[in-house]
């Protein structure tokens, strides 16, 4: 059978270099083949063959070695905060996999082949598993096993005793490392690791106080080391015996030594001061410094004791020694005298005490400490300076955290001095992220509510220019445009300003609240200079489309540049001159130039002026024209000012320039929800009606409709127009503007006295039916009325009482015509039959008497008065034909009983009435009659005066 | 021990001389006993019935245990040249211990060193007779004792009489069966002789004394994949390439030798060609490990069932079918093998003797004939059948092998590839240049052009540069 070597698992080869993760992978991928190949062949002998079970697990821990190396990397990789809180074994599964499966096959073959030749090497894999996985005292265990089923002398042997003296010196039990390591190296002198583990074993003497068996060991392991056949310790031996000579007190043995061995002593003169520097001997590190010092004239020199200083004062902490120091290597540093480990080291305590002290100064503890806190931020911003110097290729980074310290220092003017200057370097160096840091601090600093307004003033050009450099179109250019504006404008560097707003606009063409915002500071910048040029430049620009307003703006504008145009006048009205006033105005609407709003407002000042200057003419002619110029809700705003002037239009009897001034009023007002609308319309019709002009009350009435007048005023001018057309005899104009009162329940009633012509009309017409279809109409509106106990106009009253007579005088000529007569029956029958028709007619006087009507009233009583009288006269001239005068004087005596009665209920009747005249100063034909002593017999008479004068409605003759 | 021996069975040729079948029935008739069955086997063998005769002389070394006399000796010979020695080695070992014949203490040596039994078979070889016929055969398998004892200088001392007998017999016989074997036997010492040069590690001359194996002979396609092996171990990995590639020739389809790509692999290994050596392992597990298992479960599952494997050999002869790619290489190597072939030309011959029997009358001689054939019939097939599934285990444990040596061949290379890896070195490398070939004064180089000519065969070499 060909046997293959077995791979040995104490090669642990470290994989680094730049193709480290390739190579990785590929030799991870070679192990995983051979897996295959021998789980294969394992499986071919039936898992038999305990060899090739060892070489399984043997795999699966060096695949586990090198999967955990990859792991490592990549843990590490993790940024430390976040790696804090991530899961750890997850990043860990892979090689925790392998090695588990490496236990699994190694622990199968301790259990199912204990006396396999070479368990030992078994355990020796699981101890160094269980190492691998920190289980350390499983690993002690396997490694003890390992070096108890070895042969003995055997190789495994010795390195399970070295693994487990390696153990022992790791948990610092030197003592029983020892002996573990004399036993495994005394047989194991040709191996070229003896000088390594070796090295473990003078440490042990050491830390056990064997002093020079750690010594001589020492000695021993360096010369070996001269034999290309170990690993070579002499590096490490030189730097750790000095410690050695320093504990055992030998210092002078080991300035021989060092000697002896061709070393130059003052070199190891430093390595003790190292050695002393970390054993935190600090006092005795810095003599020896100083005596190093003085020993050193070359550059060389220097620059290592500049270095020790560095490390020394670095875990002293005295800053300024150690910036001093660091200053001096800063200066060296360009003369290329450092090597690439002493830059490193150098940039290394630069950047790490830059970083402390920045955080010092940041730091709340020296808040209140204030020099403190400026020492530190001075410190901070000198090592960023060096760091600067250090690179001189990537300066901004450093200067930028000289602004960060500034800026937490609250040195706001210095802070920005150090972000102009990194965003400087950072365009040099082509460094977009400190460009952008630098740009944040420095917008930072100037929303910092601690920089003097003076300060930031002279900042905000500058940054912000920068910004939009850099950023010409976001969001937070958008506010930056916004602010630059603002600073020229603050600055009344309109030019400037205006250049941002054309920028703006071409750049956010859509966003014209703010376009109308930097134009409002714009023109009113031009509006106080007056410079309406420039006024009118900005709309024209608008116009043009350049700049983006809303309308409301652009209305607003015209307002502006309307108040701009009639400022003038306002003032010299404001003044009380009204003369400049007045010309002003004229001169404004003359002016082609003048919006149709000053315009208006010119027209109607105007009005007002001469209103007030009494000149009807003028504020007519102005009043008309303010009224053509100025839309409805001016109008509406103005209404009382010209009601006021038409008012005095109609005081002056200028009826038609009264009227017509309520007529364009009213029709400006239609629209409008206001009081002096109504006014304006009854003073029109009123007015068009007083000069006779009916067409306009019409075309008044018309508008009114049209404008929602309310319903009363539109009847009231709808009843004098009645008036007019009764007047005129317009029967059908009259029925129609009729018609709309009358369904007012309340108003119907005025209608009553023109419905009465109407239907009398129509009676002389010969239309009965539509006459007494008005008369039942009158009646119902008067009952109605009366019902609702409403206003009816007097006039109206009497044509209802005096309607009411006929039906009285019927009665009364009934009763008249009842002759008395004998025999004695039928007289008594006609007697009893009169007496019921005066019962009735005084049942009528009192309906009458309801209505109100005086004529009506004085007329009912009158005719039933009348009946009584004419009927006690008709009884007591009776006289019965054919009797005997007694029975004639009986029967007059008889008769004397009934008529006497009658007789006094008539003068009672009389008497009524008289007091009904008086006390409701009733006017009627019929007074005479009841109030003349003569009764009936008076008959009064018209007597013409030749000096009255009769006027109509409106005042004419 | 990589590298394995075949032994070759070793047959003995006999003249055979005319004689009567019905002297044979004459006595048969007239007489019984053993004296008797010495008539009847002279009879019946010289009149070329030696099958019929085989019972009877089986029955007389039984029966009979004077030593036989010059006669019957001859004639057993005759016999057993035709037959083989085979149905003999099934007499308990006291009969043929008995026997004071040289042929029968050579069929017992065979039987003790078929059964490991080195001393006794040496022992019974050593009273082989050196004036006897079938002393080269004898002196052949005592050689191969001493060489498994590990006694280089008796073995290479055997094999050179071997050589020297096989060679003086061979030119003196007329017979051209027996010469036939005698040269074929020549040539396996010769082979012996190289072998016990290899075994002390004498390469140079093992190399040279291959060499002396004509091409023309029947062991010499096996021979080459051992001068493959030698040449390796002299690491003339080309010329062991070049060897190995003459195994793809047609003419040698009937070769089943697994190791032959293991070796391949080997010498690429040893070249550091290790993309070479990874196509030939992949090449090989593709073709091999699938198959593998399915032969497995053949074998385990027709067990000792001779008669399938006699009716699947024979049937196979016919008709050129197999189950499988790999069944049908088997079978090929089977039924082109020596020993099948002989065997199966004994068993043949026995058939037509029967038939010729049969032919000749139905007396109760002819019948009891036929019956002695049928039993002899009968017991080659299990012969045949059992060869058959010797050779399926055989070559299945060859595979298996072949199998896992190929896996650490392959997990070498892994090995180094990891190990370069380890040291970041490069694997990777030229192929090839003449420049690379190393002669011999006994070999020729032509350039291969891809076909193969029975004369060149065996002498190519590859021209590989080694990538190490």
């Amino acid at each position: 059978m060909l046997k293959i070597a077995l791979y040995s698992i104490l090669m642990l080869i470290t994989i680094v270099g730049h193709s480290a993760d390739d190579r990785r992978s590929r030799i991870i991928s070679v192990i995983n083949e051979e897996l295959a190949e021998v789980t294969r062949l394992s499986q071919q002998r039936s898992n038999r063959d305990p060899e090739l079970l060892l070489r399984v697990a043997e795999l699966h821990l060096e695949k586990a070695r090198l999967t955990r190396e990859e792991e490592n990397e990549k843990f590490l990789e993790i940024p430390a905060e976040k790696r804090r809180s991530v899961n750890e074994s997850q990043y860990y599964a892979g090689s925790t996999r392998s090695f588990q499966n490496a236990n699994q096959y190694a622990t199968a073959v301790t259990k199912s082949f204990p006396s396999y030749k070479d368990i030992a090497d078994v355990y020796y894999i699981l101890a160094f598993n269980a190492r691998e996985l920190k289980n350390y005292k499983e690993s002690d265990k396997y490694f003890a096993l390992a070096r108890k089923k070895a042969p003995k002398g055997s190789k495994t042997e010795k390195k399970a005793k070295l693994a487990l003296a390696d153990s022992y010196f790791n948990k610092a039990q030197f003592a029983k490392a020892i002996p573990l390591y004399e036993s495994a190296l005394s047989g194991l002198s040709n191996e070229s690791w003896w000088t390594k583990d070796a090295f473990n074993l003078a440490w042990s003497y050491y830390r056990v106080n064997s002093h020079s068996k750690a010594i001589n060991l020492m000695h021993d392991i360096h010369k070996r080391s001269n034999d290309s056949r170990y690993i070579n310790m002499k590096y490490f031996v030189e730097r750790d015996l000095v410690n050695f000579y320093v504990d055992a007190k030998r210092t002078n043995d080991a300035v021989a030594w060092y000697q002896a061995q061709g070393i130059d002593y003052s070199s190891h003169l430093v390595k003790i001061i190292k050695v002393q520097i970390a054993q935190g001997k600090f006092t005795q590190a810095e003599q020896l410094l100083v005596e190093a010092s003085k020993l050193r004239t070359s550059q060389d020199q220097r620059v290592e004791i500049l270095f020790l200083q560095l490390e020394l004062f670095d875990k002293y902490n005295k800053i300024p020694s150690h910036l001093k120091a660091s200053m001096e290597l800063t200066e060296i540093f360009p003369k290329g005298i450092l090597n690439s480990d002493q830059i490193k080291v150098l940039e290394y305590q630069i950047s790490k005490k830059a970083a402390e002290t920045q955080k010092a100064a940041a730091s709340p503890i020296y808040r209140d400490v204030k020099k403190t806190r400026v020492t530190r931020t001075k410190q901070a911003i000198s090592y960023f300076g060096l760091m600067a110097k250090l690179k001189p290729q990537a300066t901004a980074e450093p200067i930028f955290f000289q602004g960060e310290t500034s800026y937490s220092a609250e040195d706001l003017t210095g802070s920005m001095a150090f972000y102009l200057k990194a965003f400087e370097a950072s365009k040099k160096e082509n460094n977009q992220k400190i460009a952008n840091q630098s740009m944040e601090g420095m917008l930072s600093i100037l929303g910092n509510k601690s920089l003097s307004p003076a300060k930031a003033d002279q900042f905000y050009v500058p940054v912000y220019t920068l910004y939009l450099k850099e950023d010409a179109k976001s969001a937070r250019a958008k506010i930056i445009r916004q602010k630059l504006f603002k600073v020229y404008l603050d600055r009344k560097d309109f030019k400037n300003a205006e250049q941002v707003l054309s920028d703006y606009a071409s750049i956010y063409p859509e966003d014209s609240k703010t376009q109308e915002v930097m134009l409002a500071g714009l023109m009113d910048d031009a509006r106080n200079k007056k410079d309406f040029n420039r006024f009118k430049g900005f709309i024209n620009q608008i116009n043009e489309g350049k700049y983006k307003v809303t309308p409301k703006y652009s209305e607003a504008l015209r307002q502006m540049m309307t108040k701009i145009q009639i400022e003038d006048a306002q003032n010299a009205l404001d003044k009380g001159d009204k003369a400049t006033a007045l010309k002003s105005y004229i001169r404004i609407y003359e002016n082609p130039e003048s919006t149709v709003r000053a315009k208006a407002n010119a027209a109607y000042n105007l009005a007002a002026l001469y209103y007030e200057a009494n000149d009807l003419t003028e504020s007519y002619r102005w009043g008309e024209s303010a009224l053509n110029e100025m839309n409805d809700a001016e109008v509406k705003q103005f209404s009382t000012s010209f009601l006021a002037i038409s008012t005095n239009l109609f005081l002056r009897q200028r009826f038609q320039q009264s009227a017509d001034l309520n007529t364009r009023t009213l029709a400006k007002l239609c629209k409008q929800g206001d009081a002096s609308k109504v006014t304006a319309f009854k003073n029109a019709g009123f007015l068009w009606l007083a000069e006779g002009m009916i067409e306009k009350a019409e075309e008044v009435l018309r508008i009114g409709t049209k404008c929602g007048i309310d319903i009363q005023a539109l009847n009231e001018v709808r009843i004098e127009l009645a008036k007019e057309y009764l007047k005129q005899s317009r029967w059908e104009s009259l029925e129609n503007v009729l018609a709309p009162v009358v369904t007012s329940k309340a108003q119907a009633p005025q209608a009553l006295v023109y419905l009465e012509a109407l239907r009398r009309s129509y009676a002389g017409l010969g239309d009965s039916q539509k006459a007494i279809a008005l008369g039942s109409q009158i009646l119902e509106i008067y009952r109605s009325a009366k019902a609702k106990n409403q206003d009816i106009p007097v006039e109206a009253l009497d044509i209802i009482a005096l309607g009411l007579m006929p039906k009285l005088e019927q009665k009364q000529s009934q009763l008249n015509s009842i002759v008395l007569n004998f025999p004695e029956d039928n007289f008594n029958n006609q007697v009893k039959r009169k007496l019921a028709i005066l019962d009735s007619l005084t049942a009528d006087v009192n309906e009458i008497q309801k209505t109100g009507s005086g004529k009506g009233i004085v007329r009912a009583y009158k005719i039933l008065i009348n009946s009584y009288e004419l009927f006690a006269l008709e009884l007591s001239r009776f006289t019965p034909e054919g009797k005997s005068e007694d029975y004639v004087t009986s029967f007059r005596k008889a008769m004397s009983g009934v008529w006497t009665p009658i007789l006094q209920t008539a003068l009672k009747r009389r008497q009524e009435v008289k007091s009904l005249i008086v006390s409701n100063n009733i006017l009627s034909d019929d007074n005479s009659e009841m109030l003349s002593p003569q009764g009936a017999q008076f008959v009064a008479q018209f007597r013409l005066q030749q000096n009255l004068v009769l006027m109509d409605r409106g005042g004419a003759q | 021990m990589f590298h394995r021996f075949a032994y070759f069975i070793v047959f003995l040729s006999l003249t055979v001389q005319a004689q009567s079948l019905g002297g044979a029935q004459k006595i048969w008739e007239s007489s019984s006993g053993a004296a008797s069955w010495r008539g009847i086997v002279i009879n019946l063998v010289r009149a070329g019935y030696p099958f019929s005769a085989l019972p009877f002389m089986k029955n007389y070394l039984i029966q009979n245990r004077s030593a036989i006399d010059s006669e019957l000796d001859q004639v057993f010979e005759d016999m057993i040249a035709t037959t083989g020695i085979r149905p003999f080695e099934t007499l308990p070992d006291n009969v043929l211990g008995q026997s004071r014949s040289s042929v029968v203490r050579y069929i017992l040596a065979k039987k003790h060193f078929r059964k490991a039994r080195w001393s006794q078979a040496l022992e019974e070889v050593q009273r082989v007779n050196a004036n006897h016929s079938i002393y080269p055969y004898a002196v052949h398998l005592k050689a191969a004792i001493h060489s498994i004892q590990g006694k280089s200088q008796e073995a290479r001392s055997d094999y050179q009489d071997c050589v020297n007998y096989s060679r003086s017999k061979a030119n003196g016989e007329s017979n051209p069966t027996k010469r036939n074997q005698l040269i074929a036997n020549r040539d396996m010492c010769v082979a012996g002789l190289a072998r016990t040069a290899f075994n002390v590690q004498d390469y140079n001359a093992a190399d040279l004394l291959y060499l002396d194996i004509p091409k023309s002979s029947p062991v010499w396609p096996t021979i080459l994949f051992e001068e493959a092996w030698n040449s390796y171990y002299l690491n003339n990995y080309n010329r062991t390439l070049g060897k190995l590639v003459s195994y793809k020739a047609p003419v040698f389809d009937f070769i089943f030798n697994p190791e032959i790509e293991v070796l391949k692999a080997l010498s690429y290994l040893k070249l550091c060609l290790y993309n070479d050596v990874n196509k030939t392992a992949e090449d090989f597990f593709s073709q091999n490990m699938a198959p593998a298992k399915s032969l497995r479960q053949f074998i385990v599952s027709h067990g000792n069932d001779y008669n399938y494997y006699y009716k699947l050999a024979t049937s196979y002869e016919q008709n050129k079918v197999a189950k499988d790619i790999l069944i049908q290489n088997i079978l090929q190597s089977i039924v082109k093998d020596q020993a099948w072939i002989e065997m199966r030309a004994a068993y043949l011959a026995a058939m037509m003797e029967f038939a010729k029997i049969r032919d000749s009358g139905s007396s109760r001689f002819n019948i009891a004939l036929m019956t002695n054939i049928k039993e002899v019939v009968g017991h080659y097939q299990i012969l045949l059948g059992s060869y058959a599934q010797s050779q399926f285990q055989e070559k299945y444990n060859q595979l298996s092998t072949s199998l896992q040596d190929m896996s650490f061949i392959k997990l070498e290379v892994l090995a180094r590839k990891k190990q370069s890896l380890y040291e970041s070195k490069n694997l990777e490398g030229k192929r090839g240049d003449v420049k690379y070939i190393d002669r011999n004064q006994k070999q020729y180089f032509w350039d291969f052009d891809g076909e193969f000519w029975a004369d060149e065969l065996g002498d190519y070499v590859f021209a590989l540069g080694s990538e190490c």
